[in-house]
C-alpha cells in the first residue's frame, strides 16, 4: 500500500501541486539564465523552485547536498501524509530503498572546480560525506532513527523505480512491514550538463518558446531536457496500513525488472516489452487490465520509437486504445528520481481517474502511432490498472503497476 | 577585536549557536561540535584567520583551547596564508 508521497519538483513542492499542474498540461521547463549557460551547449532545463534556507539552516545546509535536501524534505511530507506515528513504532524495522543516478554532483562539481579550476586547496571539508550517492538516503534515516535497510539503488534512469520495486518486494515477502522508497537527483550543474551535452542527447530549445523544449512522441522532438527534485512513497503492508486505520493513496500492484544487455545507451524493444510482461505476470494481470501507461518518454530520438514498438508488442491490437503520456515533456527527465516522480503521477492518475497530457505533441510522428493524449488531460477514466515505465542506459528496464484501492478495502 | 570576540561571531553566524552559551570553558562537544563538526570548525577558521591548520592539529576541546591555538598559528608566519579570503 501506498500511505504517502512527498515531492519537490519543476512542478511544485508537494504530490497535490505536481499533480495539478501536469493536469493543466503546465512546463517546468525554462531557459537557463545567460552566465549559467556560458560555456554550455544546452540551453533549457527544468529546475525546481525549491527554498533551502526555509528548511535547513546554515550549518546544515553546509553538510547537506542539494540532492540530500530534496530527498529529507520529501520524505518529510511523505510521513506526514501518511499520518505514521513514528514514535508508536518498530523503527528499527523500517528502511529506506532510495534511487539517485548522480548523488550530490553540485558537491562533486564544485570540489572539482576549486581543485582543478581555480587552483586553490580551498576543497569543502564534507565533499565525500555531501557528494557520496547513498547519503540522500542516509540522511533520512537519520532524521527520523530508521534502523532497517537502507540500500540507494544507482541504474541511472531507471534508479528510483528500481528502489520502490525493490522496496515493495521487501514488503510483500514480509521482510518489512514500513518502507521509505523513492529518488531523488539535483543534477543540474555547468559540468553534469556539460557532460550531458557532449552525448548530444539534450532537446534543442524550441525557437518560440523555451517551455515548449521536450517534446516526446513528437515528429520534431531533439532530446531530452534534465530536470531536478525527489520524490519519496511510503509503503505499507495491507495488515499495517489497516491496523493503523492509515489513508490508503494507491497500490503498487506488481515489478517487472530485466535488462537489455545488448548496449550501454540504445534501448530494446525486446527488453522494453519483457519488462512489461514481467510487470504484469507480477500483478496476475493481463494486457488487457491495463488503462493507462506513463511513458518512459524522454523525447530522444531512439526511445520514443522503441518504446511505442515495445508498447505494440505487449499490448497487441489494444495498444493504439490505451492512452500514453509522457509526464516528462512538463517536468523533464529526473533521471534518479524520474521513476519515483512518475510513479506518484501514475498513482495520482487512477486515483483522480484524470490522465495527464503529453503536451509540445503537435507534430505526429509515424512511428510513433499510439494514444498519447495529445495537449489536455483526459478526466472521468476509469484506469483500474496502470503501468509507469522507466528505462534506463545501462539498460536496466523497470516497470511498476499502479492500481486504485479496492474500494471495501480503503480505509480512508 | 580579540580572538574569541571574532572567533565567537563565526560560531553564532555559522553554526546557529548563541552568544551566551560561547564561554572560553564551554566544550565544543557540548555546543554540538563533535569530531566532524570540529573539522568544519578548523576549516571555518582558516578561512577567517587565513591561517592553516597543521595536519595533527587536535585536541581542540574548548573554546580556549581553538582560540589559543588560532594566537599561535597568527604568531608563526609559516601558518599564516595572507593571499587567503573567504571561500565564496
Amino acid at each position: 500500500m501506498v500511505t504517502g508521497m512527498g515531492v519537490i519538483s519543476p512542478l511544485g513542492q508537494s504530490s497535490a501541486a505536481f499533480f495539478e499542474n501536469l493536469l493543466a498540461g503546465v512546463s517546468g521547463v525554462r531557459r537557463l539564465p545567460d552566465e549559467f549557460r556560458k560555456r554550455l551547449s544546452v540551453t533549457v532545463a527544468a529546475p525546481a523552485a525549491f527554498d533551502a534556507v526555509r528548511h535547513f539552516s546554515e550549518s546544515r545546509l553546509r553538510i547537506l547536498d542539494r540532492v540530500s535536501q530534496f530527498a529529507i524534505v520529501a520524505a518529510g511530507q511523505a510521513l506526514s501524509d501518511s499520518r505514521l506515528e513514528l514514535a508508536a513504532e518498530d523503527r528499527e524495522g523500517i528502511g529506506v530503498h532510495l534511487g539517485t543516478g548522480m548523488g550530490g554532483a553540485q558537491t562533486t562539481d564544485e570540489g572539482y572546480a576549486t581543485f582543478y579550476g581555480r587552483g586553490s586547496d580551498r576543497v569543502r571539508p564534507y565533499t565525500v560525506l555531501m557528494s557520496m550517492n547513498n547519503a540522500p538516503a542516509s540522511w533520512i534515516a537519520l532524521e527520523h532513527g530508521l534502523g532497517g535497510p537502507n540500500i540507494t539503488y544507482s541504474t541511472a534512469c531507471s534508479s528510483s523505480a528500481v528502489a520502490v520495486g525493490e522496496a515493495y518486494r521487501a514488503i510483500r515477502s514480509g521482510e518489512a512491514e514500513v518502507m521509505f522508497a523513492g529518488g531523488s537527483e539535483a543534477p543540474l550543474t555547468q559540468g553534469t550538463l556539460k557532460a550531458w551535452d557532449a552525448l548530444r542527447t539534450l532537446a534543442i530549445e524550441d525557437p518560440e518558446d523555451p517551455a515548449r523544449s521536450c517534446k516526446p512522441f513528437a515528429k520534431d522532438r531533439t532530446g531530452l531536457v534534465l530536470g531536478e527534485g525527489a520524490a519519496v512513497l511510503l509503503l505499507e503492508s495491507l495488515d499495517h496500513a489497516q491496523k493503523r486505520g492509515a489513508p490508503i493513496r494507491g497500490e503498487i500492484g506488481g515489478y517487472g525488472l530485466c535488462t537489455d544487455c545488448n548496449h550501454i545507451t540504445r534501448p530494446s524493444v525486446a527488453g522494453q516489452a519483457r519488462a512489461m510482461r514481467l510487470a504484469l505476470a507480477d500483478a496476475a494481470a493481463t494486457p488487457a487490465d491495463i488503462n493507462y501507461i506513463n511513458a518512459h518518454g524522454t523525447g530522444t530520438l531512439q526511445n520514443d520509437a522503441v518504446e511505442t514498438q515495445a508498447i505494440k508488442e505487449v499490448f497487441g491490437d489494444r495498444a493504439r486504445r490505451i492512452p500514453v503520456s509522457a509526464t516528462k515533456s512538463m517536468h523533464g527527465h529526473l533521471l534518479g528520481a524520474a521513476g519515483a516522480m512518475e510513479l506518484v503521477a501514475t498513482l495520482l492518475a487512477v486515483r483522480r481517474s484524470a490522465i495527464p497530457p503529453t503536451i509540445n505533441l503537435r507534430l505526429p510522428d509515424p512511428d510513433c502511432d499510439l494514444d498519447y493524449v495529445r495537449d489536455r488531460s483526459r478526466e472521468r477514466v476509469d484506469i483500474g490498472l496502470a503501468l509507469s515505465n522507466s528505462f534506463a542506459f545501462g539498460g536496466t528496464n523497470a516497470v511498476l503497476v499502479a492500481r486504485a484501492m479496492e474500494p471495501a478495502r480503503e480505509i480512508v | 577585536m580579540t580572538t574569541l570576540q571574532r572567533l565567537q561571531d563565526l560560531l553564532v553566524k555559522r553554526f546557529d549557536l548563541e552568544r551566551k552559551d560561547l564561554d572560553p570553558a564551554a566544550s565544543l562537544e557540548q555546543l554540538g561540535l563533535d569530531s566532524m563538526g570540529t573539522i568544519d570548525l578548523m576549516f571555518q577558521v582558516e578561512d577567517e584567520f587565513g591561517v592553516t591548520f597543521p595536519r595533527d592539529a587536535n585536541a581542540l576541546k574548548t573554546v580556549q583551547d581553538v582560540v589559543n591555538c588560532i594566537d599561535c598559528l597568527l604568531a608563526d608566519p609559516a601558518a599564516v596564508d595572507s593571499d587567503r579570503g573567504p571561500v565564496p
